[in-house]
């Protein structure tokens, strides 16, 4: 690399393709000179992590990128190493297919236009004060004649515009708008966590430190696949304690990478079946007398008749429905096994395994709880890890949604920034999407209207009515959808053929994005907006306790790419409103707050102290008024990295282990549950779902059949005679992209195939080789892709990465790979999107066989079919 | 002094952070990669009484592969440019001024190695981030690695971990390549799987 010229080094293929010259767009950054300097900034897609990238910037160009490097790397005081997706960030912001300037729809005209072509338009180049003065126009004509309440915000996928969730302030400013509420990353288990155990934070503080698995004898993974879902250290910390001794077993629907690196042991398990597997489990448990009895005396209720809650029928308890008392239905592995695919012995063997290592970690990913039945899911993992007693201990965890970024390990944080201070317009209209926050905590308003629920929005909008908890129905009239700043929805939310009706059926349809995303493909005005690259530097949201990572600015905007909230800003000009309701910080005053704010914990773990110091003339150089501060660190120091790391060491005083303090006191710590016990009978849960309205929930864990899931394979599930889609699908989350971040990154296409797979029986049943180009076909749509074909994958399911943005041929059907096009839109629990819910055939593909996507040309405007 | 890349195949999860930083680096286009990643399966399914599928010794392991900068390169006997130089410390690479891509050091590469950079008309491999390496910088590949599982070794004096097997990788042939695999906990050595053959070679440990 070093010698190399400027102008070869920025070699970047796909512009030389489009013979677009890198120097006539980029402006040269402030501080360009000949010698080079390096930049940090932390990786903004929200794979979920928060990994330290750097950038080698000469005359504002970006030659190369780095991983963290500023410290030595040891076991407990890890660099924060990326992955290749963070390495391929300066293609992505330097790629062809960038979104240069607004582009206006040909077709489009206030009302709507020709509705019918949206997603296969031609686009026109328009200024920013004609895009913007149309946006204002048109908005305000819907608002006028519709109201607030048609226009429909569809924010929640952070795509890393816009740090955080979405906020609409100028709509917001503007009288508001309707949103989405429901779950989508974490499934169904905030409401279950939040009644079962009483807490939920998102996964912070519902699993351990991570020196803590070092301490288990037995690790089990269920459904986790850190190796892709979060690709920087957490394998490396699994493996750490696998070489310490833990036993590590990996329960998944396909032998993962991350089974590859860590799994001593591998449960196979058909997608959606896990509650029948947990319930085989129990029932060995139980049979065997293997269960912690004292711990489900002393901190559970509802596990047995003599524990049940006052006024329950005693019938209900979770010992007797699994040994079929009532129901006639021993649980046994063979019975689970007919369900679950997973072989009765292994079932056997994996409960007395679990019964009697102690300690043992016990770590769900979100997945199996993304179906229509998730709620059940996570009441039996809660309950049949409970039984074995793994609660409050070095070393004992019983955990949902820490499979993903770095929410695989948890604990307060050690280092934070400080609050922004951003205060941004509320939405008159709605309440704003709340996800795992106040719904989720069960903290329902009958008299608040919550706007739609994600996994129906689509739907919603062809028929004009939603369903809104207790009210049932309701009436909803959208007329314009709204993507400025965070959201991709479109491509993201199940059902990817219903939303296309819903944007042919609006009168106008905005966007911003850094590409030209699906969800822009079918806008009628589509603005580019800046990334973090091309930003005054900022703070990001960090899931990792132990790290802040400060983020400079890499470069100037690139052609004619704005800040997203000065789109907001500009937006409320026209509207006649103040410009600082959208804006009332610059990105100069929020850094400043974070850095100032920045608190670091006390060796002690006593306290925390401010992280940064800062002089008077840091302070001005901020240009801020602020008293100055003593630090730990000054901020000179700290900005030549740009990253703070809390050096860890096994006898530190910053440990955390889940709900210690309620084992070690019950009684003087009791949780915020009803009983104030770990509930496996749980009334208040029953109660919520039935405030949500959708589909039902018992007081212990059941299991159910779902549809279109496993049983909905078979025309005749007694007699094992499968029907017309005999596959079960799962949107796995692909070491390629990030949710739709990086998608169209050519040179992660190149690195990551990212084709289907299937069981090569399966295949060869089909008639298929690997790399044949197959259809895969739902009740809801179809997608055309290769397919890959491995013994990795249990037979019967079909494995599809979530993220790929859809290309629709002539016929209506996908090229892209996106598994929404496949997933149908189901109410159910408490509106989580039943992604892994959804039942497909495979068949050969009579067309043109489909070349690596790595090789198409990327779309920055019309989308090109096959 | 002779440098060797380490790769423990037990812990690889065939992320390819490593190909990835390489082609950064080295700001190489699509097709063209020094560093290549393979990602290997095995194992079959049977039905048990109750029509239960039960997986027989299916597993999988990924072996991240470059220039294994062989001890008696076949690539620099080949080359009629004498471009191709083999340094004191181990390390094989091509001179790009010298080189005139005629391909023949690529054709007795037993290992693949060699790419074909057609738009600079030269043939191009990983030379081991040598300017790197002499300030005493690992290389790319091995400072990108999440798993910390490919390593620059000393192959005068690493000694594998004493649990399970390492092995020279891979097969010796005529080249002795200087590259070390810690085999993955459920492989065997003698076993062929995928395309690549693995075997011992004892006069490298």
């Amino acid at each position: 690399m070093a010698g190399a010229k400027i102008d070869e080094v920025s070699r970047v293929w796909e512009m030389e393709a489009e013979k677009i010259h890198y120097s006539s767009w980029l402006v040269p950054a402030e501080e360009a000179s000949e010698e080079g300097r390096w930049v940090t900034h932390a990786c903004f897609f929200n794979c979920g992590g928060r990994c330290v990238n750097r950038s080698y910037v000469v005359d504002g160009k970006v030659l190369y990128q780095k991983t963290d490097d500023l410290h030595e790397d040891t076991p407990d005081y890890p660099q924060q190493r990326g992955c290749a997706r963070g390495r391929a960030l300066r293609q992505l912001i330097f790629g062809a297919d960038r979104l240069k300037y607004p582009l206006k729809r040909k077709h489009w005209a206030p009302g709507g236009g020709d509705k019918e072509l949206r997603g296969r338009d031609e686009w026109e180049r328009i200024s920013w004060d004609e895009a913007l003065d149309l946006i204002a126009r048109e908005t305000t004509r819907i608002k006028e004649t519709y109201g607030n309440r048609a226009i429909l915000a569809t924010g929640f996928e952070q795509r890393g515009v816009i740090p955080g969730l979405y906020h609409g302030e100028a709509l917001n400013a503007y009288g508001g708008c309707t949103t989405t509420w429901g779950q989508a990353s974490q499934g169904a288990v905030p409401v279950v966590a939040n009644m079962m155990k009483g807490e939920w934070s998102g996964g912070r503080l519902d699993s351990s430190d991570r020196f803590e698995i070092r301490n288990a004898k037995l690790i089990l993974l269920w459904a986790g696949n850190p190796a892709w879902s979060a690709p920087g250290n957490p394998t490396w910390h699994y493996a750490q304690a696998r070489e310490r001794g833990a036993k590590i077993v990996v329960v998944d629907t396909w032998y993962s990478p991350t089974a590859q690196a860590l799994a001593d042991e591998w449960v196979p398990v058909r997608p959606g079946t896990d509650t029948a597997l947990l319930l085989g489990l129990a029932y060995v448990m139980i049979r065997e007398g293997l269960q912690d009895q004292a711990f489900l005396d002393t901190y559970c209720i509802g596990f047995d008749a003599a524990h049940m809650p006052e006024g329950a029928d005693p019938r209900e308890n979770f010992k007797d429905y699994v040994l079929g008392t009532f129901d006639g239905t021993p649980k046994t592995p063979g019975w689970a096994a007919r369900i679950c695919g997973t072989g009765p012995e292994q079932i056997e063997s994996l409960a007395r395994q679990m019964a009697t290592a102690k300690p043992m970690s016990m770590k769900a990913s979100f997945a199996p709880a993304r179906t229509y039945e998730g709620g059940r899911f996570a009441q039996a993992f809660y309950t049949v890890g409970w039984m074995t007693g793994n609660v409050g201990r070095s070393g004992a965890e019983v955990s949902i949604g820490t499979g993903a970024g770095n929410l695989v390990f948890g604990g307060p944080p050690l280092v934070y920034p400080g609050d922004r201070k951003l205060v941004l317009p509320a939405d008159p209209v709605c309440e704003l999407p709340k996800g795992g926050g106040s719904l989720g905590a069960g903290k329902f308003d009958p008299d608040k209207f919550y706007g739609i629920a994600m996994s129906e929005v689509w739907k919603a909008v062809v028929e004009g009515e939603h369903t809104h908890f207790l009210d049932g129905k309701r009436q909803i009239d959208i007329r314009m959808i709204w993507k400025v700043g965070c959201g991709a929805r479109m491509n993201q939310n199940p059902d990817f053929n219903t939303a296309i009706k819903a944007f042919r059926k609006v009168d106008f349809v905005v966007s911003s994005d850094l590409q030209m995303t699906p969800d822009c493909q079918y806008s009628d005005i589509v603005l580019p907006a800046s990334s973090f690259w091309e930003r005054f530097g900022g703070v990001l949201i960090q899931t990792n306790r132990e790290l802040m990572i400060y983020s400079s600015q890499v470069v100037l905007p690139m052609f004619e790419c704005r800040h997203d909230s000065w789109i907001q800003a500009e937006l409320c000009r026209r509207w006649g409103l103040d410009p600082k309701l959208a804006q009332p910080l610059s990105d100069e005053e929020i850094a400043f707050n974070e850095l100032y704010g920045a608190r670091v914990i006390r060796e002690d773990g006593s306290g925390y102290d401010p992280l940064l110091t800062f002089t008077e003339e840091d302070i001005r150089g901020f240009g801020a008024e602020a008293v100055p501060q003593k630090g730990r660190i000054a901020w000179s120091e700290f900005k030549k990295t740009g990253v703070y790391q809390v050096e860890r060491h096994p006898n530190d005083r910053f440990g955390y282990v889940q709900d210690a303090d309620f084992i070690g006191d019950p009684a003087g710590h009791p949780l915020p549950t009803k009983s104030g016990k770990l509930e496996i009978y749980c009334e208040e849960l029953v109660r919520r779902y039935e405030e949500f309205g959708l589909s039902k929930i018992d007081g212990t864990a059941r299991y159910v059949p779902q549809p279109e899931g496993f049983e909905a394979t078979f025309s005749d599930f007694e007699k094992r005679e499968k029907g017309k889609y005999p596959f079960q699908m799962v949107s796995i989350h692909h070491l390629r992209r990030a949710h739709q971040g990086f998608d169209q990154v050519k040179v992660l296409r190149e690195l990551f195939p990212a084709e289907a797979l299937m069981n090569n029986n399966d295949g060869r049943d089909l008639g298929l080789k690997h790399g044949d180009t197959v259809m895969i076909a739902s009740r809801h749509g179809k997608v055309c892709r290769r397919i890959g074909l491995s013994p990795l994958v249990m037979p019967g399911v079909l494995l599809l990465g979530q993220g790929g943005w859809t290309r629709m041929n002539k016929n209506g059907i996908d090229l892209g790979g996106n598994p929404n096009v496949l997933t149908g839109s189901h109410l159910c629990g408490e509106g989580q999107s039943a992604w892994n819910t959804v039942n497909v055939r495979v068949e050969r593909w009579t067309g043109e066989p489909l070349a690596p996507d790595y090789t198409w040309s990327a779309p920055d405007g019309t989308p090109k079919g096959g | 002094m002779r440098y060797g890349f380490y790769l423990d195949g037990d812990r690889c999860i065939g992320c390819k952070a490593c190909m990835m930083a390489c082609k950064d680096a080295h700001d190489l286009p699509p097709g063209l990669s020094y560093r290549r990643v393979y990602n290997m399966v095995t194992g079959t399914w049977e039905e048990d009484d109750a029509g239960t599928p039960i997986p027989v010794g299916v597993y999988s392991y990924s072996v991240s592969m470059a220039c294994c900068h062989c001890k008696e390169p076949a690539c620099v006997e080949a080359c009629p440019q004498k471009a191709i130089k083999k340094e004191g410390d181990g390390i094989v690479w091509i001179d790009p001024e010298a080189c005139v891509g005629c391909r023949l050091c690529a054709k007795k590469c037993p290992h693949g190695a060699i790419q074909s950079n057609r738009s600079a008309g030269v043939s191009e491999k990983c030379d081991l981030c040598r300017r790197r390496v002499r300030e005493h910088k690992e290389p790319e590949c091995v400072a990108a690695c999440p798993m910390r599982c490919l390593k620059l070794v000393d192959l005068d004096t690493f000694r594998p971990p004493a649990d399970g097997v390492t092995i020279g990788y891979p097969a010796a042939s005529v080249t002795q390549p200087s590259m070390l695999l810690h085999l993955n906990r459920r492989m065997r050595p003698g076993e062929e799987m995928g395309t690549i053959r693995i075997r011992n070679m004892p006069e490298e440990i």
